[in-house]
């Protein structure tokens, strides 16, 4: 449903993404993480035509993403991180002004979202706080019923309810078969809801899978507790999570029986073994 | 889209207007107070002794102020050249930009509309604009005009319009320049600097022959009053290089906002 091909793109001399490759299938939705400034902003500005790239293609349905191409445009809907709409409009007339783009008329749809999200109509969007700022660009973005959903950070400023409601909302867009790219910071909303995750680091896509692959990958966390945690340390080359005293906490990617045969040689007061977290597979990829 | 673009421009076009119908309401009104037979004596000395340059520069040594349509082709029309350019200038500056500056354009962007699509609507809303200003003050000067008895309606109207051919080109020129920019501080002073620059140099070559050429370098030149009251008749090589900057322009504006990035 959206490919991304080797997606590049440069602001002058400082790189934006790098050779971004990405296939995302119908009806799936699909979490895009990283830290700020690793390209997730890039990559949405790209898919929808806000920015230029240096090179490489995005497709939909198989045709190259042209920003003259209206029956693409209508096929997508989009929520910025930061939703910045007209001050002198009330949310109704928003809406209404959001609506005139359109030649079917999706007000049955608009109200079924609105009723849905709890939003007063009636207000001027200047008078509106963050988080219903939030739920109007929801509105916006759903409203057309689009083939497939770009949502940038699309839960921030949302109260927990709310935030239910929303998960809800995409389920059942899921479920109608819309394809979802949700970039998030939040790693326990994406282990809920998406079927697979693109890890971006430093423009570059480090890895992609779903959530049960990437926390089944072989990784495992490992506490070990000795006096002499120095010397153990010295010898793992590993990813350590956290030192505190004699502990020590660190990702072990490694053949599991290499670590065995290595604390023998130290007196241990004690191991623990985990599965990783998908904080932990983050910070894997991050470190 | 355009509907839009006029409600959302019109409070501006609401105050420029007022400015402007309220500068020409005073002086229509001292007019109407004045003894015209003391007062044109008292003028006269006084442009006596005036440098011939100065009033070369407000067409004052072609034309009398003592009478309603003297003062307006000498200073009326400077007044309006200017409030119009002004208004025209901002509008350009802002237009377009405004959508990048409050970052509204994330949403308009979303929509299936192209940039064409909306360069197109914000030309319209900005051409409708100039133009309902053009005529709303056009009408309030033939009717101060009528009723101070001194209506030529020919001249009246080919001064009040006249103006178009430097406004309508500073309008697509400011929305030009706007689209290399991403916020509108920058752009709105440097539209209305075009337009002080403009008057400044048009002024400054009715001084003096050796300066002559600076009227060149301003779009002042392309609206140019002394030609009109001289000839009676407008000015064509000044429109058809009013056409061709508007066409140039428009073009450009097509071109570098279908390219832009909108960050």
């Amino acid at each position: 449903m959206l490919e991304i091909k080797n997606l590049t793109k440069y602001y002058g001399d400082i790189r934006g993404i790098e050779k971004l490759n990405l296939t995302i299938n119908k009806g799936e939705i699909f979490g895009f993480i990283g830290p700020n400034g690793a390209g997730k902003s890039t990559t949405i500005k790209c898919i929808m035509n806000q920015i230029n790239p240096t090179s490489g293609e995005i497709y939909i349905n198989k045709v190259i993403n042209d920003k003259n191409d209206l029956k693409l445009k209508k096929m997508i809907g989009y929520l910025p991180d930061e939703v910045h709409l007209y001050d002198d409009l009330t949310v109704s007339e928003m809406l209404e002004y959001s609506n005139s783009f359109y030649k079917r008329n999706y007000s049955k749809r608009i109200k079924y979202l609105v009723e849905k999200l709890n939003i007063d109509t009636t207000k001027k969007i200047e008078e509106l706080s963050l988080g219903n700022l939030k739920k109007v660009g929801i509105v916006l973005a759903m409203m057309h019923e689009p083939k497939i959903l770009v949502l940038d950070e699309a839960t921030s400023g949302l109260d927990p309810l709310i935030k239910e409601t929303f998960y809800e909302l995409l389920l059942e867009e899921k479920a109608k078969g819309t394809t979802i790219f949700f970039s998030s910071h939040n790693l326990s909303e994406l282990k809920r809801i998406c079927d697979r995750v693109g890890i971006v680091k430093d423009g570059h896509l480090v890895a992609v899978d779903s959530i049960k692959e990437l926390t089944n990958n072989h990784l495992q966390i490992i506490t070990v507790v000795s006096k002499d945690i120095l010397k153990i340390k010295k010898e793992l080359n590993q990813d350590i999570i956290s030192q505190d005293n004699n502990e020590l906490k660190f990702i072990f990617k490694d053949d599991i029986n290499i670590l065995i045969k290595l604390l023998c040689n130290y007196k241990i007061e004690k191991v623990l073994m985990e599965d990783p977290s998908i904080e932990d597979i983050f910070m894997h990829y991050y470190k | 889209m355009l509907k839009r673009e006029l409600k959302i421009n019109r409070k501006g076009l609401i105050i420029w207007t007022i400015v402007g119908l309220f500068l020409f309401s005073i002086t229509y009104i001292t007019y109407f107070n004045m003894d015209m037979s003391e007062t044109s004596k008292s003028i006269n000395d006084m442009l006596a002794v005036m440098p011939k340059e100065i009033l070369k520069m407000f067409n004052m040594d072609i034309v009398g102020i003592d009478t309603v349509f003297g003062w307006f082709k000498t200073e009326g029309y400077t007044f309006i050249t200017l409030i119009t350019c002004l208004y025209a200038a901002i509008l350009g500056s802002n237009i377009l930009l405004k959508e990048e500056s409050d970052k509204t354009i994330e949403f308009l962007h979303s929509k299936p509309i192209t940039r064409s699509n909306i360069v197109s609507a914000k030309i319209w809303c900005g051409l409708i604009n100039i133009g309902i200003m053009f005529a709303v003050l056009t009408l309030f000067n033939i009717s101060g005009m009528v009723l101070s008895d001194d209506l030529h309606l020919k001249l009246l109207l080919m001064l009040s319009l006249a103006p178009m051919a430097t406004a309508i080109p500073l309008f697509f020129v400011c929305m030009l320049i706007s689209t290399f920019f991403n916020k509108t501080s920058k752009v709105n002073g440097i539209g209305i600097g075009l337009v002080f620059v403009s008057y400044f140099l048009q002024l400054v070559s009715a001084i003096n022959d050796n300066v002559n050429f600076l009227k060149y370098f301003s779009l002042f030149t392309l609206s140019d009053g002394r030609d009109i009251i001289t000839n009676n008749s407008l000015n064509f090589t000044s429109l058809i290089i009013s056409v061709i900057i508007i066409i140039i322009s428009v073009g450009g504006i097509y071109y570098r906002y279908n390219r832009k990035e909108l960050v």
